[in-house]
């Protein structure tokens, strides 16, 4: 029951469908510290700020390019066959996740064929270690790297030379824009063989939550526009290298 | 015995003419045969009680009796045509070539020999007799020693030669005596019919084994001979072989060692052919040797090795790919041909409504405006792939351009199945849509349906090089089979006559066209009514291959066939023992359309002789087309580098190898090609005679119908073949009698 859980679609009674050609992956990981996902908020880390983020982004990315995107998000685990039908995935609160040998296997064969992941919201450099465990699991042989700013992905469709910290709700409220000791963002990636990105890593910066309040009148809108871009940016570059 | 009974030797028959001289209408013969068989008959009857079977065999003797004794009246006889005594000329042809005449008993010293005891002092008594040799020409053995030829033997143009004397000399035959190891291209069809229509019988005399014994032969090896860098040359390979069970095959490249084989002969089969691949990492000139390494005690390895050459462009062809809306299947197909040397994938997507993302552009300006906006600028790609493109988003030029562009440019395009794409972009009513291979659906109603189908090779994929998924051709279809199901098929529309089904979409037994293609003007244009071949990606492992493999080989395939403005093409690009090389040239402008007023020009350097110019001059065979015939006497590599011209304007170069080798023909296919020497006789009216066996030849020379002959008539009322048969039936009527009691 626990897994059917982690595997539901987010808003009860919609399928994923296949005639959108863009269909939003959340990646459903089990907490580190045990149990599956009844972390911070129900259902478990992996499901932070859903569902308002992703439909907030892919309204957006609907309006502004041709990408014909389904309009909410699924949520998968590593080991599920079907997410080999999504090649596009994204995580967040990855300094919670703590991935099995299985699911780390599949997640590299995932990556390896040409799947794309996003890593989002987590700070600081005790989340960091907890991310890497996990990481260095699926690639134990690749390092992870700053992506330099002339970097492909960076200039897919907006050109992001500007490298402003996206903060999350909480560190707003306390008038900052970092959490922990997060305080310089950090756009790390993991490549392939052939020097594309596969895995994109956005430390100490929050974009779910600027997703999710762009409709808060509290939230920065360039911050909020700014989120939108990276997300649009990483998903054209995923569908086209 | 024949003779003696007949009177006529077996050739008079076979070449004769049996009539009846009496003149009398052959009427009267039945009549009295009927008078005769009532009478026999009636006199039966009278002696009925012997039984029916008995009478019956006492009637058919005696009406054998009686036929022949009426078919002596009315006097048979033989009509016969024969060379007159010493007034014809019979000519005796001789192979030279060095399968004749090497070795330490020359086949063609125990030929002569042979001749000489049973032939021809027989014929030199009725015809005066000429003696000619050859290799690739004939010459009488009398005359003085020609200029060195060429070591290639052509039978049919000796032969030829020869008979083309008939129309100065009453010829009334020609005794060929050869082991038919044909290697000139002298015997094609077009040749043989030339020599039947001479009239003169040709006596075909086989010499040497009729197969060759402990002795491996590259009979045949067949490469592409222009490559792109970092494409894998497939070479097939054709060993003939005995009882031998395995054969190690080398490919040397330029003296170095490229790839190895052993290869399994199939017993019995007499040829077996294999495939090597050749990795090709560098641009430029590829000079190959295959080898099979010789069997132990093997005296002819001269054919164990054969060579070719390859032209390896430094240029890649270029691929357009336009996409109206970012896929998955865009960025699979680019993954597919990233760091192919070979293909240059010029790709742009339109990611949103004012954006177009390029990729794989040669410099910043190319595309910048979107799609290419006329035709010359179009044509400088040799393929077009579009994607989920509406085909509102061109303009009337571009739509002319793009139909141009495979009928004109020649180049292949290929339109993939989307949402925007095919019927559903609106495509069915475009101008390009004449060059397509299917008439696309105009409906309003989307094509495109989300459905499981299974992706299957037609009989005509499974031959095509682009659709092989294996290293061989017989492991393909499982590899298909193995694949992922897709997600959606589109349907295609109604094909049209000229189109070829490459793969079907199969669902619950239920077929539908899913990769078509066909030729249309100088290009192809091909249809993939799909939209999810990115799923055989990532629902395979991912050191899986099957993805990219079909997308290399298809775009690949796609480009290869367009053909380049300047184009230098020659028959082959090994030459054995031949020094006459015709070359062809096309001549296009930038929009490819044929210039003829070019002024065209081939340096040619030669690896072990001097270098030389030569001037190309109008074909006659189409608009653009310039020809010449060069020529590489001395063995080696040539480098032919040609230049076109227009006033002071160059309009392009084009440069292309070719190896030269001298004494090589003669050594493949060394024994006696007895079906050929046949194929002569029969279609000449001579015959073919085995070197034991030529008692018969003078006879049947004199028999000849050619030159100048005479025409004789022998009674055959008196031979005694006829007589001995009336004595048989008689007495052995008379013995039967006797035996049944009733004299």
């Amino acid at each position: 029951m626990l897994l059917a859980l982690l595997v539901a679609p987010l808003p009860a009674g919609q399928s994923p469908g296949r005639d959108p050609e863009f269909q939003l992956v959340r990646l459903a990981y089990t907490d580190a510290g045990g149990g599956f996902g009844f972390g911070r908020r129900r259902g478990g880390s992996w499901l932070t700020d859903a569902p308002e983020a992703e439909q907030h982004l892919l309204q957006g990315v609907s309006r502004l390019t041709r990408l014909l995107a389904a309009p909410d998000s699924i949520g998968l685990r590593p080991i599920d066959t079907e997410l080999f039908d999504y090649p596009f995935l994204y995580a967040v609160e990855v300094g919670h996740w703590d991935l099995s040998d299985a699911d780390a296997a599949a997640l590299r064969q995932y990556l390896l064929r040409g799947g794309f992941l996003m890593v989002d919201d987590f700070h600081g450099s005790l989340e960091w270690e907890v991310f890497m465990e996990s990481l260095r699991r699926v690639f134990p042989e690749r390092p992870v790297s700053d992506i330099d700013s002339t970097h492909e992905v960076f200039h897919v469709l907006y050109d992001l030379d500007q490298r402003v910290q996206i903060p999350g709700i909480a560190a707003l409220s306390r008038g900052v824009t970092y959490e922990q000791d997060g305080q310089t963002p950090h756009w790390r990636g993991v490549f392939d063989d052939q020097g594309r990105l596969m895995v994109a890593i956005n430390h100490n910066m929050d974009l779910g939550d600027a997703w999710e309040l762009a409709d808060e009148p509290y939230y920065p809108q360039p911050l909020t526009a700014l989120a939108y871009r990276f997300a649009i940016n990483y998903i054209l570059y995923a569908m086209s290298h | 015995m024949f003779e003696l009974l007949l009177e006529h030797s077996p050739m008079a028959f076979r070449t004769g003419e049996l009539s009846l001289a009496r003149g009398w209408p052959l009427l009267w013969m039945w009549a009295a045969m009927a008078v005769a068989l009532v009478l026999v008959c009636w006199t039966l009857w009278r002696q009925r009680h012997l039984g029916l079977w008995r009478c019956g065999v006492l009637a058919v003797l005696q009406l054998s009796f009686i036929a022949v004794v009426l078919l002596a009246l009315w006097r048979p006889v033989l009509r016969v045509q024969h060379i007159r005594d010493q007034g014809n000329v019979v000519a005796l042809l001789v192979d030279a070539s060095p399968s004749m005449t090497g070795g330490a008993k020359p086949r063609r010293d125990a030929a002569l020999d042979a001749l000489q005891v049973a032939v021809l002092p027989a014929v030199q008594r009725s015809a005066s007799l000429r003696r000619y040799e050859f290799t690739d020409h004939a010459r009488p053995i009398d005359a003085p020693a020609a200029a060195p030829s060429m070591p290639v033997t052509r039978v049919g143009t000796a032969l030829r030669e020869v008979l083309q004397s008939a129309g100065s000399v009453p010829l009334a035959a020609v005794v060929l005596v050869s082991d038919g190891a044909e290697n000139g291209d002298s015997l094609d069809e077009a040749g043989l019919r030339a020599i039947a229509a001479a009239g003169i019988p040709v006596h075909t005399v086989g010499v040497g084994p009729l197969a060759a014994s402990n002795d491996l032969e590259l009979a045949q090896v067949t490469v592409d001979e222009d490559a792109a860098v970092g494409d894998t040359l497939r070479a097939q390979v054709s060993i003939a072989h005995q009882q031998q069970l395995s054969a190690r095959l080398r490919v040397y490249d330029g003296g170095q060692l490229r790839a190895a084989l052993d290869v399994a002969l199939r017993p019995g089969a007499g040829l077996t052919t294999t495939t090597v691949d050749v990795p090709l990492a560098t641009a430029g000139l590829h000079d190959l040797r295959f080898e099979v390494d010789a069997l132990p005690g093997e005296t002819n390895v001269a054919n164990n090795t054969r060579s070719a050459v390859v032209d390896v462009s430094a240029r890649r062809r270029s691929v357009l790919y336009v996409e109206g809306e970012p896929r998955w299947e865009y960025k699979f197909i680019r993954r597919a041909m990233e760091g192919d040397a070979g293909l240059r994938l010029v790709s742009m997507v339109r990611a949103t409504p004012n954006r177009w993302y390029r990729q794989g552009v040669g410099s910043p300006q190319e595309l910048v405006s979107g799609f290419p906006a006329d035709a010359a600028s179009l044509f400088a790609y040799d393929a077009v792939v579009i994607g989920s493109l509406s085909a509102a988003t061109l303009n009337d030029v571009q739509h002319a351009a793009l139909r141009d562009f495979v009928d004109r440019r020649g180049g292949g395009l290929l339109m993939l199945g989307a949402r925007d794409g095919l019927g559903d972009g609106g495509w069915g009513r475009a101008p390009v849509a004449q060059v397509l291979p299917a008439a696309l659906p105009v409906s309003a109603p989307p094509t495109l349906m989300v459905r499981n189908v299974r992706a299957r090779p037609t009989v005509y994929g499974l031959e095509s090089p682009l659709l092989q998924l294996a290293a061989s051709a017989a492991d393909t279809p499982a590899r298909w089979n193995g694949l992922p199901l897709l997600t959606d098929v589109q349907s295609l529309g109604a094909l049209r006559p000229g189109a070829t089904v490459l793969l079907e979409a199969l669902a619950n037994g239920v077929a539908q066209p899913l990769l078509v293609t066909q030729r249309y003007g100088r290009g192809s244009s091909w249809l993939l009514g799909t939209a999810s071949t990115w799923h055989w990606q990532m629902r395979l492992s991912h050191d899986d291959g099957r993805h990219g493999m079909f997308w290399r080989q298809l775009l690949h395939g796609l480009a290869a066939g367009a053909p380049q403005q300047i184009s230098l093409r020659i028959p082959q690009r090994v030459f054995d023992d031949q020094s006459a090389i015709p070359v062809e040239a096309e001549i296009l402008d930038a929009q490819f359309k044929p210039v003829n007023d070019a002024v065209v020009s081939i340096d040619m350097a030669a690896e072990a002789s001097a270098n030389s110019s030569w001037r190309l001059v109008p074909s006659g065979r189409g608009d653009g087309r310039y020809s010449t015939t060069l020529n590489a006497e001395a063995p080696g590599l040539y480098r032919l580098q040609m230049q076109a011209t227009r006033g002071k304007q160059v309009i392009g170069e084009a440069t292309t190898h070719l190896r030269r080798n001298s004494g090589v023909r003669e050594a493949f296919g060394d024994y006696q090609h007895q079906a050929m020497l046949q194929r002569i006789a029969a279609l000449t009216g001579g015959r073919y005679w085995q070197l034991d066996d030529l008692a018969d030849l003078p006879e049947a020379i004199r028999y000849s119908h050619a030159g100048r002959i005479e025409q004789e008539t022998f009674d055959l009322w008196n031979v005694p073949a006829l007589f001995l048969l009336l004595l048989l039936l008689k007495s052995g009527e008379w013995l039967l009698r006797r035996a049944w009691g009733r004299l």
